[in-house]
């Protein structure tokens, strides 16, 4: 054996391969997820209370609760006042957003899910609250994606959707904490 | 760290007119946008697929950077995408997605085994070797010479400055490698187009040439998406469905709305956190154990001005370990051009464990390191030689570019 084989061994475990199967038939398109998500499935779920979303901000924004699903119905992006412009900015084309509002008892991560791939802006004041993280799952209608961010106590804190085409988004609210993390 | 910098605005490496500024606005917005199937509506972003990857670039380059990558075990990512060699079966890439009324061309699993490799001081590190299935193909079975070459999204950013490395300068740093290396022989990526030969610059194996192809292809392969380059959609040769489904235009992307991109990833700079420490320990190792040999920290561009990429843009022989396979198992010998590493920090910032390499296998700098072969032995043997202190030091610096 080289000096070099002798200092830097390999080994092994498993050779690499191709193969074609078929797919276990309990692989489903809301594996993807690596958090426990089973809070946010089981949510959205529930019967939806329809919502329609604010075209620009206000007192008039829908108040939503927490553990709740509602169906939000949205509309066209160019016509909308955004009190903070989407960080990632889109083609208004076909896309739909709206505004609405949340207020949380307990400051604390709490992750937002939606059945599109809409962005997700949260605005406390006219300040934007940075995201913590999100995951999608392609192929999971509720959620298709969830984002988390760190929400202060009793504060009307602003969601605003943008940069998607559906007109209507399956939206729940939930405390991370749920999932037991 | 968090996840903070998700969204954070881009910039350019150059002064742009206020003409220029409108175009890379427009492409940052297109960038963004998630296309919509043919017709629902018609417009300027309908004609996603019939058989895609993503939705949309960023889905894919995850905010101008380098893709998330597989977390684990399961079914590959959307952004990482299957390239398909030897057949056209299935077209260039396996599209994992569908719209409404049209079948996933097929599915990707993953299932990792363990690679340990022992360091000179018996540390050991355990590496992660993909092993990629092939699931519920929509048509008829692939050979089993059919090469798959997983690829992660790459950062985009920065790619217009590697377009305008000169030949002069990657054939100046080829004979340097020959002259001072016994064993580094980078080699420069001729590409044969219907114009003659190009120098490719572009992709884990300088496989394109211009930041327009690298655009244009990944319209086509991986949204379905035509374009004023790329007039077809990456359907399967069988797929006679896929070839005559709606189209949203001809082209679907719209001349301004491509060029727009084109401008915006070619103008977009590449984020620094700080200008990287040269006087550094990690930065002495980096040029000593031989990195800097291929990850070369300086070129000079067409401008006159240089640019700090740590790459050399060429071709090198990085051994079996990273080679394709394809469906029978046997290896394909690989070319890889060295990763420039500039922006790694903006990769590492997330709050996810990294994935690195072209397949996203490593999940650290160490790792990457690791999986060095070929060219790049005697400099990771080196990396292996030295002590804990020094090896944090390395990856520390490295993680900094």
């Amino acid at each position: 054996m080289t000096k070099r084989a002798a200092l830097l061994s390999i080994y092994v475990m498993g050779a690499a391969t191709v193969i074609m199967t078929p797919v276990p038939a309990e692989e489903d398109g809301c594996s993807h997820f690596t958090w426990n998500v089973s809070h946010e499935r089981a949510v959205m779920q529930q019967k939806a209370e329809s919502v329609t979303a604010a075209t620009r901000p206000g007192s008039q924004l829908p108040l939503l609760k927490l553990d709740q699903l509602y169906e939000l119905r949205l509309s066209p992006q160019a016509g909308i006042s955004f009190i903070a412009q989407p960080a990632k900015p889109t083609l208004n084309d076909s896309a739909q957003g709206g505004l609405v509002r949340i207020r949380v008892p307990r400051a604390g991560v709490y992750r937002i899910s939606v059945s599109s791939g809409h962005w997700i802006d949260v605005v406390s004041g006219r300040r934007t609250i940075k995201s913590k993280d999100f995951q999608g799952s392609r192929g999971c209608g509720r959620p298709h994606k969830i984002v988390e961010f760190e929400l202060p106590a009793n504060t009307d804190v602003v969601i605003q959707l943008s940069g998607a085409t559906e007109a209507s988004v399956a939206t729940a609210i939930t405390p991370a904490t749920a999932a037991g993390h | 760290m968090a996840v903070q910098d998700d969204a954070h605005p881009p910039h350019s490496w150059k002064p742009l007119s206020r003409s220029e500024q409108a175009r890379f606005d427009l492409g940052y917005a297109v960038f963004n946008t998630e296309w919509v199937p043919a017709n629902s509506p018609a417009g300027r972003i309908d004609g996603l697929g019939p058989v895609f990857n993503v939705q949309g670039c960023d889905a894919c380059h995850n905010s101008r950077r380098r893709g998330r990558g597989p977390r684990g075990d399961g079914e590959a990512p959307g952004d990482l995408v299957v390239q398909l060699g030897g057949t056209d079966l299935y077209g260039r890439v396996l599209n994992t997605a569908a719209i409404p009324g049209f079948k996933p061309e097929g599915q990707v699993w993953i299932h990792y085994t363990s690679r340990r490799v022992r360091l000179a001081d018996d540390t050991t590190i355990e590496l992660h070797e993909p092993n990629y299935r092939i699931a519920n193909l929509a048509g008829p079975p692939l050979p089993g010479g059919t090469v798959l070459s997983p690829r992660m999204p790459p950062a985009v950013q920065g790619a217009g400055l590697l377009e305008l490395v000169p030949q002069s300068e990657l054939e100046s740093v080829a004979r340097l490698q020959k002259r001072a290396t016994r064993d580094v022989r980078g080699r420069i990526s001729w590409l044969r187009t219907d114009h003659g030969r190009v120098i490719g610059r572009l992709g884990w194996q300088a496989g394109q040439a211009t930041v327009i192809d690298q655009v244009a292809a990944a319209f086509s392969r991986e949204m379905g998406l035509t374009n004023p380059v790329a007039a077809f959609d990456d359907c399967g040769r069988w797929d006679a469905a896929c070839r005559t489904a709606p189209n949203g235009g001809v082209p679907e992307v719209a001349p301004d709305l491509f060029e727009a991109v084109v401008a915006f990833e070619r103008w977009h700079a590449v984020p620094v956190a700080k200008m990287p420490d040269r006087s550094a320990l990690g930065a002495q190792l980096f040029a000593r154990i031989g990195c800097a040999d291929c990850h070369r920290s300086t070129l000079a561009i067409d401008t006159g001005a240089v640019i700090h990429p740590y790459t050399d843009l060429l071709l090198h022989n990085l051994g079996v370990g990273l080679a394709d396979r394809n469906l029978s198992g046997a290896l394909i010998p690989s070319a890889w051009r060295t990763a420039p590493l500039w922006g790694l920090h903006a990769s590492l910032v997330a709050n996810q464990p990294p994935r690195l390499l072209h397949d996203g296998r490593a999940r650290s700098v160490e790792e990457a390191v690791l999986w060095h072969e070929g060219e790049a032995l005697r400099a990771r043997d080196a990396y292996s030689h030295l002590n804990v202190q020094q090896r944090q030091s390395l990856i520390d610096w490295i993680a900094g570019l």
